[in-house]
């Protein structure tokens, strides 16, 4: 009974997921009915609520929703993946872990929905004319996503609930294609909640005076929303690695047993796994995301490169640089649960100063470019101790070079509890090297050569064989390492637990670093639309259309963080507190 | 417990110094304010304030320097009167304009009408131009501002300046908002508020302040008499300081600046030594 | 192997990865409608 109920349900809601993708297609062709162009407003036109900053607490809010979304966007993704590997391999571990963690998201969902209930309700009152005018152009998109949302729960609270309900054969696929469903949901409420923010950034549909030509899928489509999609998907994942990895390391502080240390010094170390290979695309996310905003618009690219915002990602390249170093740092203290670890530790100290080096490289400030009066707080359009390496060419050296480290410190964590047993492990090991150093080796005469000898079209140019070098050392190497290791045998068992209290606090700070770093880089994505609503079509005429200073958007993000970050606390102990059982002696009558 | 709150102080104290370093670790620099309107009384204007009007729209609300400026993303304009007519022979002409003013109107209204060789947006064959029009979108000048940033260009570039300070305000404008006459500003009486009025800080290192585009000034007294840092604030070009780019140093300082600033600057530069 | 072979196999090595790479950059700068080497 209870069976066929669920069923039913199910069959039901993927009806009506199918209904509402399928009437998208006619109404999106529906002629264009009497739209007016956008507002033009005055100060008068923003309410003020209560005497609070309507700016703020927009942002704030904002910016906590979109944490707790990442998170809970994320999670589902990797634990399909998990589940599919237990699946596999039927090691009933990546099961285990793999419920545990979206337990932790289950709580934070529907922290997520409260935020978006609040950010509407915010948006509704402090800005109900931008909300108007974009609720109108859309209204099909808005509407569809509340029902998506429903679906969304539903999946979810079946996907976890039903867990132990779904296990066995044929119940485990269907639990597995739950799974997909919901990752199918969550992907595309992230599309449409990306299409809104980016029309605001590059509108598309409408003419210069705002006027909608009724084509809400050419809104939807604009200029910025796959760019911003790649890179918020891949970001998304990172970030729920990150703070998963948190929740493990704190697992594993407080862990009594052994048995319970071991668990979750491997959960730590499978969410760092995931976060680490998501990070190691990101930055090239981020510089396609920078250039085609640069193509869309060369004066918001300006804006976005040069001005106050290049000493933004200054302070981008010292989180991005901690990120990196805590993640190897990680990698280099989990060495310890082999025995065979020793052979290496040799490395660690050089992997350390190149990374260093590039950290340097990178943190070097971009050659500036301003308006003149900001040109005249500043002193000039270089940095006074710029340099060569302010350039662009660099840092995608830099860059390059930090990713084949990190690569090779893994590498070295993977070879490290094990022996090779194959007779050319020499010749190997050598041709490894050497592939290592013929890569390296190219990655700096692109950046050399044709970031100092050349034009900006080779620059530019040269960036791509870099990248496509330091894939070819990964993928390469990793062929070449699984045959030379075909077979090999383990120095012993891993000692799972075996690792220092303080490589916790890499994981800490990988995910108070990454929370971090999204807020701030929700800053500039916001803050290039400069004193836009919506950008060349939609003025912002409020009191608060202004930028604010680095310094100030450094204490919002980081207020909004400890808040977030109490929030994730909350979330953890209740996951907790659930499993708590009090017997009160005598309280209940016998 | 104790595991709990060291993490927790942890947390805080990386989220801190993330802050600090925001705050304190690299200038704080206030970014330019929404730009406005300006109030402009035409009736009042002569031909002087019309191309200073000009000028802080250029450098101003126009975000022209954004682009047009040392760092080659764009041409330099203050060259545009040697290259305004080579513009209009250039076979690759396709546009309506006739004249030198002509032209420049057109770069200003329909920047993709014809595009600089080597300018146009990447992969547009120079078709494009990445130049936003200046008359609406994010720019947005009123009819009489256009103006006034034309004048400005024809002056800057060395042309005889043809444009007419217009009678009227154009539709937008109001009487209402066109209060106050556009009175001289008084002049400055001290060579800091001269210096930071003209930036010259911004190329020049003078004393603390520091800046690499111009040659350093902080002993300038000591080499170069009255009559030199005179030809320097007025012809700049006459005479280029060895190992810097022409063009660089303001060359309309003479029209900019009243003649009792013009001896406070020679003044106090001839005693830096 | 001897000292002076293994050298020698991890410069030839060297010497064939960077050949591999180069071949590489050629492609990738062509298709970008670019030389490697820039001419003035
Ligand atoms: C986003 C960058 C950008 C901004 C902002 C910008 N321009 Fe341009 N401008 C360009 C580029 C690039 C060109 C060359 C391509 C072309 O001819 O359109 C150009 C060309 C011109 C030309 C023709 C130059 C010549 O040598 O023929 C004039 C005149 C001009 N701009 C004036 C202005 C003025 C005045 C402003 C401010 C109101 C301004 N521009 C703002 C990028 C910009
Ligand atoms: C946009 C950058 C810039 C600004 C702003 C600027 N200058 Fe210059 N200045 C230069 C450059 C470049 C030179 C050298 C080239 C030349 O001689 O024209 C120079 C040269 C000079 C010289 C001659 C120095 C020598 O040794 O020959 C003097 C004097 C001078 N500037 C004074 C000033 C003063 C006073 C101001 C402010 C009112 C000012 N400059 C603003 C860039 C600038």
């Amino acid at each position: 009974m209870r069976k066929t109920l669920s069923f039913g349900f199910l069959a039901s809601l993927v009806a009506l997921v199918v209904c509402v993708l399928a009437g998208t297609g006619p109404a999106l062709a529906q002629e264009a009915a009497g739209f007016g162009p956008a507002p033009v407003l005055t100060a008068a036109d923003y309410p003020t609520v209560a005497g609070v900053n309507g700016r703020l607490v927009i942002w704030i809010v904002a910016q906590l929703h979109l944490w707790f979304a990442a998170f809970v966007l994320a999670v589902p993704i990797f634990v399909f993946i998990i589940e599919a590997i237990g699946m596999r391999t039927r090691d009933k571990r990546y099961d285990d872990m793999a419920y545990e963690f979206i337990k932790v998201s289950i709580t934070a969902y529907s922290i997520t929905a409260i935020l978006g209930g609040l950010l509407l309700f915010s948006l509704i009152l402090f800005y109900p004319h931008l909300f108007g005018y974009l609720s109108t152009i859309f209204s099909k998109s808005m509407f569809y996503y509340a029902l998506l949302f429903f679906g969304e729960s539903a999946v979810l609270y079946l996907y976890y609930y039903g867990w132990h309900w779904l296990q066995g054969d044929l119940r485990k696929w269907i639990h597995l294609s739950l799974g997909l469903l919901l990752n199918a949901i969550g992907t595309t409420l992230m599309l449409l909640a990306n299409a809104w923010l980016t029309f605001m950034m590059s509108p598309a549909g409408v003419d210069p005076a705002g006027v909608f030509n009724g084509n809400e899928w050419e809104a939807i489509h604009n200029f910025l929303w796959n760019p911003i999609n790649i890179h918020r998907f891949v970001a998304n994942i990172a970030y729920g690695g990150s703070i998963v990895g948190a929740y493990a390391a704190f697992k594993f502080l407080t862990a009594r047993t052994s048995q319970e240390k071991a668990h979750y010094d491997w959960m730590g170390y499978n969410a760092n796994f995931i976060a680490i290979c998501a990070l190691l695309p990101l930055p090239f996310a981020g510089y396609y995301l920078a250039a085609e905003i640069y193509a869309y618009s060369q004066q918001m690219g300006i804006t976005l490169m040069g001005g106050i915002f290049a000493w933004l990602f200054i302070i981008q390249a010292v989180l991005i640089g901690a990120l990196f170093l805590s993640a190897n740092y990680y990698l280099w203290c989990g060495m310890g649960r082999s025995d065979g670890a020793r052979r290496y530790y040799w490395a660690i100290k050089y992997i350390a100063i190149v990374l260093i080096g590039a950290f340097l490289v990178w943190f070097t400030p971009h050659t500036l470019v301003l308006t003149n009066s900001e040109l005249k707080s500043l002193g000039g359009p270089h940095h006074s101790i710029l340099g060569p390496l302010g350039i662009m060419p660099a840092k995608n050296t830099a860059v390059n070079l930090m990713i084949i480290f990190t690569f090779l410190s893994f590498l070295i964590y993977r070879r490290s509890n094990k022996v090779a047993t194959v007779s050319w492990e020499g010749m190997g090991n050598t041709l490894q090297v050497a592939l290592f150093t013929a890569g390296i080796l190219n990655i700096l005469f692109l950046g050399i050569y044709h970031g100092y000898f050349t034009n900006t079209v080779y620059k530019v140019a040269a960036s791509i064989p870099q990248v496509l070098t330091t894939f070819v050392v990964i993928v390469v190497s990793l062929v070449l390492d699984s045959f030379i290791y075909r077979g090999a045998r383990d120095v012993g068992p891993l000692h799972w637990g075996r690792i220092p209290d303080r490589a916790q606090y890499a994981l800490f700070l990988l995910a108070v670093a990454f929370t971090w770093l999204m807020g701030l880089m929700g800053y500039i994505r916001s803050g290039i639309r400069q004193h836009w609503h919506v950008v060349d079509i939609m003025r912002d005429n409020s009191p608060n259309a202004f930028t604010p200073t680095l310094g100030y958007a450094a204490n919002v993000v980081s207020v909004a963080a400890v808040i977030f970050l109490t929030l994730v606390i909350f979330v953890f102990w209740i996951a907790k507190v659930s499993s708590v059982k009090t017997l009160p002696a005598g309280y209940w009558k016998e | 417990m104790r595991q709990f709150l060291s993490v927790i102080a942890f947390m805080l104290i990386v989220i801190g110094s993330f802050s600090a370093y925001s705050n304190l670790g690299i200038p704080q620099i206030e970014p330019a304010p929404p730009p406005t309107e300006e109030v402009i009384d035409l009736g009042s204007m002569d031909m002087g304030q019309f191309l200073a009007l000009g000028d802080r729209i250029f450098n101003g609300k126009g975000t022209c320097t954004l682009c047009h400026n040392s760092l080659g993303r764009a041409p330099m304009l203050d060259q545009i009167g040697s290259n305004a007519q080579a513009r209009l022979d250039d076979a690759r002409y396709a546009g309506s304009a006739t004249d030198i003013e002509g032209y420049l109107r057109e770069s200003l209204t329909d920047p993709s009408a014809y595009v600089v060789a080597g300018f146009g947006k990447a992969g547009t064959n120079d078709t494009e131009s990445p130049m936003p029009g200046t008359e609406s979108g994010s720019i947005a000048l009123s009819g009489p501002e256009l103006a006034a940033v034309l004048a400005f260009l024809q002056d800057n570039g060395g042309l005889e300046v043809t444009v007419e300070i217009p009678t009227d305000m154009g539709d937008e404008a109001t009487d209402e908002n066109a209060a106050e006459p556009g009175e001289p500003r008084a002049p400055f009486t001290s060579f800091q508020d001269l210096s930071d009025e003209f930036a010259c800080e911004a190329c020049h290192t003078i004393g603390e302040e520091a800046g690499d585009l111009g040659p350093n000034l902080s002993a300038i007294g000591a080499t170069r008499d009255r009559d030199y840092i005179r030809r320097a604030l007025l012809d700049p070009n006459a005479e280029i300081a060895e190992g810097f780019e022409e063009g660089m140093m303001p060359d309309d300082l003479g029209t900019q600046l009243y003649a009792t600033e013009l001896e406070l600057l020679i003044d106090h530069l001839s005693q830096l030594k | 192997m001897g000292f002076a072979r293994k050298t020698l196999f991890f410069a030839a090595a060297v010497a064939a990865c960077g050949a591999g790479f180069l071949v590489l950059d050629v492609v990738m700068m062509n298709m970008q409608g670019l030389d490697l080497i820039f001419e003035k």
